[in-house]
């Protein structure tokens, strides 16, 4: 497996902008789950504040910030390719066209809201503001989302369809979700999470003198075989098995077991749940451990179908 | 790929589909090339007070390998992989560990969740599990139960290129040696949302689509899955499987223009059929054959014509083209994967089929349309085109041996 350099980081949370501020947040308590639109104003065109779904928002602020951050302008524009991971999706310009469908019928449907409510429409909004024309997917994989579409980038790295990738993933809570949930008996809170890394392979960075934030190192996942069952997660089980195959895809017998990882509820207080955190966490992984200095981490997780993934990140020489 | 170094092609050991002209390939295929047309007034259970048309698959679905209690995508899916692992022999040749399935969908469970979602704006709560139907990733996950599949499992959305972009992901997870083999392809079902959407966007023709027409005013909406089994192909000649075509290469871009417009240079789609021909090592005169998006609506016909033209130069007018959402419809995710199946019977059996509501050829396409009736040859490489909402393009080149 080829390692991955991380050239660019952006994190969107509930309680800043930037992992490093988010780091700093969480060390002194959180409890919120939703991001205010305040905050990302100064980074979105008219056209994209007005006509963006929710979720769309906050992934393109995330994506611009990490394509900054790693200067891709540097690079011709079919060779950035970009991957979105949600497991949520759009949802809320899906409300918006359910409820226009259940109030005035299928004769009156906003024809804005049905191209702003598919997963596939973030992606399209990301790399019109970027002018990245390579390869693009959005995956959908309810709570290991993020990991998953980490683990797309690095595959579209490896097959050299792309020198740099930005992965951008999340998930946004309408206000419709949040009256829904207490309805339908749930007992957890939907939180927002925004976040982006961009890859680029280790030669690529090294030719355009890119500065490395940190490493991919290994990556796999462990797919269930039983069926949906509730929001009950796999089994622990899986995701060891899913991070014991990511440690030896990466060759990196040596990464003690303590190693930093994030509980979904360190990230947003006890009840709360993102599946599309993935993204984030890996990049506030990444700010521990160069607060550190150097060291590696993973971030897993496992998803209410039975599957598993796991994401090898590290920092330094180790 | 880059460097002009010639992609290792995998092959093709199994397909399966289910669509608007029957419920199995042969079926399928036998009722495209008599020119057949799936595509009929909307009933129910929707309302349809204006007469629109699309592509259903007729009721009731076959019953196995899923039942009631799954999704109408998730029986779709199950029906098309079932006859593509049935004729691959897959569980018998591999760890399940080291079996992938890919999905792309761009519907999942949205009818389900439709009628949930009204009742519960009526005050009635209703079961808890229809909400989970929302959840895209349960397709791929209902095929890795029923076939005891826990390899790489994936789910994609690229809109109108899901299904091809799903392919190009499995061919991707067996090339870097995460997976020996994968179930691949796409499924949808008809729901009220995209319904609803591409008609208030006017891209619905309110007749049967008339692809690359001159009067053609837009697309039909359909329904259906389609599913591929890839494996390494020195695996599969070992085993002594059928291989009924070898996958060559993939290429894929994004428009990066609009949320729902392809660029009208189609230059986008130009990429992406020119990364296909790269990865392939091919010359744009090698390709016998394109089965092409042709969803009938102005502009994507438009562009996809020039793309065409501007890839293959010359050779754009002596390679026949076909498009056969004039008879299955888009049927959106599933698209990429039953029109792989149609390339590569193109390719076995030497047919390409008619484009049906193809009647007057656009004279600003400029292309070989395949219309009428179903044209003979000898078909060695052909490319499958996918093109979706928001930019994504995909395009899968097949072989009828290593060219």
């Amino acid at each position: 497996m080829i390692a991955a350099c991380i050239t660019g980081a952006a994190a969107l949370h509930p309680l800043g902008i930037g992992a490093e501020a988010i780091v700093a947040a969480l060390a002194r308590g959180c409890e919120a789950t939703a991001i205010d639109d305040a905050v990302l104003r100064p980074f979105l065109e008219p056209n994209e504040a007005r006509r963006a779904d929710r979720l769309s928002k906050r992934l393109l602020v995330a994506a611009k910030i990490a394509a900054r951050d790693a200067g891709l302008s540097s690079l011709p524009a079919d060779r950035i390719g970009l991957v979105v991971g949600t497991g949520l999706g759009c949802l809320e310009r899906t409300e918006d066209l359910l409820r226009g469908l259940s109030e005035k019928g299928l004769q009156n449907a906003d024809p804005m809201h049905f191209a702003d409510s598919m997963e596939s429409a973030a992606a399209a909004h990301c790399t019109i503001a970027l002018g990245a024309t390579g390869p693009s997917a959005s995956v959908i994989h309810r709570e290991i989302s993020g990991e998953m579409a980490l683990i797309r980038g690095a595959l579209l790295l490896l097959r050299r369809r792309v020198d740099a990738v930005v992965v951008v993933a999340g998930d946004a809570a309408p206000s419709g979700l949040r009256e829904l949930l207490p309805r339908l008996g749930g007992r957890r809170a939907p939180g927002e999470a925004a976040a982006a890394l961009v890859l680029e392979s280790t030669e690529g960075a090294k030719r355009r003198r890119a500065s490395p934030i940190g490493r991919l190192l290994g990556y796999a996942q462990i797919a269930g075989t039983r069926e949906r069952a509730g929001f009950r997660d796999a089994a622990p089980a899986t995701v060891h098995d899913a991070r014991e195959a990511a440690i030896a895809a990466a060759g990196r017998a040596g990464v003690v077991p303590g190693d930093p990882v994030l509980d979904p509820e360190d990230l947003f207080g006890p009840g709360a749940f993102c599946p599309g955190d993935g993204v984030l966490r890996a990049v506030v992984a990444l700010e521990r451990l160069r607060l550190r200095g150097a060291g590696s981490a993973w971030v897993a997780r496992g998803e209410r179908g039975g599957s598993a993934a796991a994401v090898l990140l590290g920092v330094g020489d180790r | 790929m880059t460097g002009g170094a010639r992609e290792t092609p995998l092959a093709v050991t199994g397909m399966g589909t289910i669509n608007a002209l029957g419920p199995d390939t042969a079926t399928f295929w036998r009722r495209l090339v008599d020119g057949g047309c799936g595509i009929a007034r909307l009933g129910e259970p929707f309302e349809n007070p204006d007469g629109l048309v699309a592509a259903a698959v007729p009721d009731p679905l076959p019953g196995e390998p899923s039942g009631p209690g799954h999704t109408r995508t998730e029986r779709l899916a199950g029906v098309a992989a079932e006859e593509a692992v049935r004729a691959s022999g897959l569980p018998s040749r591999y760890s399940p560990r080291r079996i992938a399935i890919v999905v792309g969908t761009t519907t999942g469970g949205e009818r389900e969740v439709e009628s949930a979602f009204t009742g519960l704006l009526s005050g009635r709560r209703g079961p808890r599990s229809v909400w989970f139907r929302h959840d895209k990733a349960s397709v791929a996950d209902v095929l890795g139960s029923h076939f005891g599949f826990s390899g790489a499992r994936f789910t994609l959305n690229t809109a109108c290129a899901s299904g091809a972009s799903a392919i190009a992901l499995a061919a991707d997870l067996i090339h870097v040696g995460l997976a020996d083999a994968a179930l691949c392809g796409g499924a949808d079902s008809l729901a009220r949302v995209p319904i609803s959407g591409f008609r208030a966007l006017r891209a619905l023709d309110p007749s049967p689509c008339r692809p690359f027409d001159r009067s053609r005013r837009g697309m039909s909406i359909g329904e259906g899955a389609g599913f591929l089994v890839l494996e390494r192909l020195p695996a599969a000649e070992s085993a002594g499987v059928e291989i009924v075509s070898h996958l060559l290469s993939c290429g894929q871009s994004t428009d990066a223009h609009h949320v729902t417009a392809p660029l009208p240079d189609g230059s986008g789609q130009a990429r992406a059929i020119a990364a296909a021909l790269e990865e392939a090592a091919l010359r744009p005169e090698q390709v016998d054959h394109i089965n092409a998006h042709g969803t009938g609506t102005p502009a994507n016909d438009a562009a996809e014509a020039r793309a065409i033209r501007d890839t293959l130069g010359a050779h754009a007018r002596r390679c026949p083209v076909t498009s056969i959402k004039g008879s299955i419809g888009h049927t959106l995710g599933a698209a990429g994967g039953i029109e792989a199946i149609a390339t590569i019977e193109t390719l076995r059996r030497g047919i390409v089929p008619p484009t049906v509501g193809l009647s007057e050829p656009d004279p600003e396409i400029g292309l070989d349309l395949v219309r009428n009736e179903a044209r003979g040859g000898a078909f060695r490489v052909a490319l499958s085109h996918s093109f979706g909402f928001g930019g994504g393009n995909a395009v899968l080149c097949f072989g009828r041996r290593a060219a």
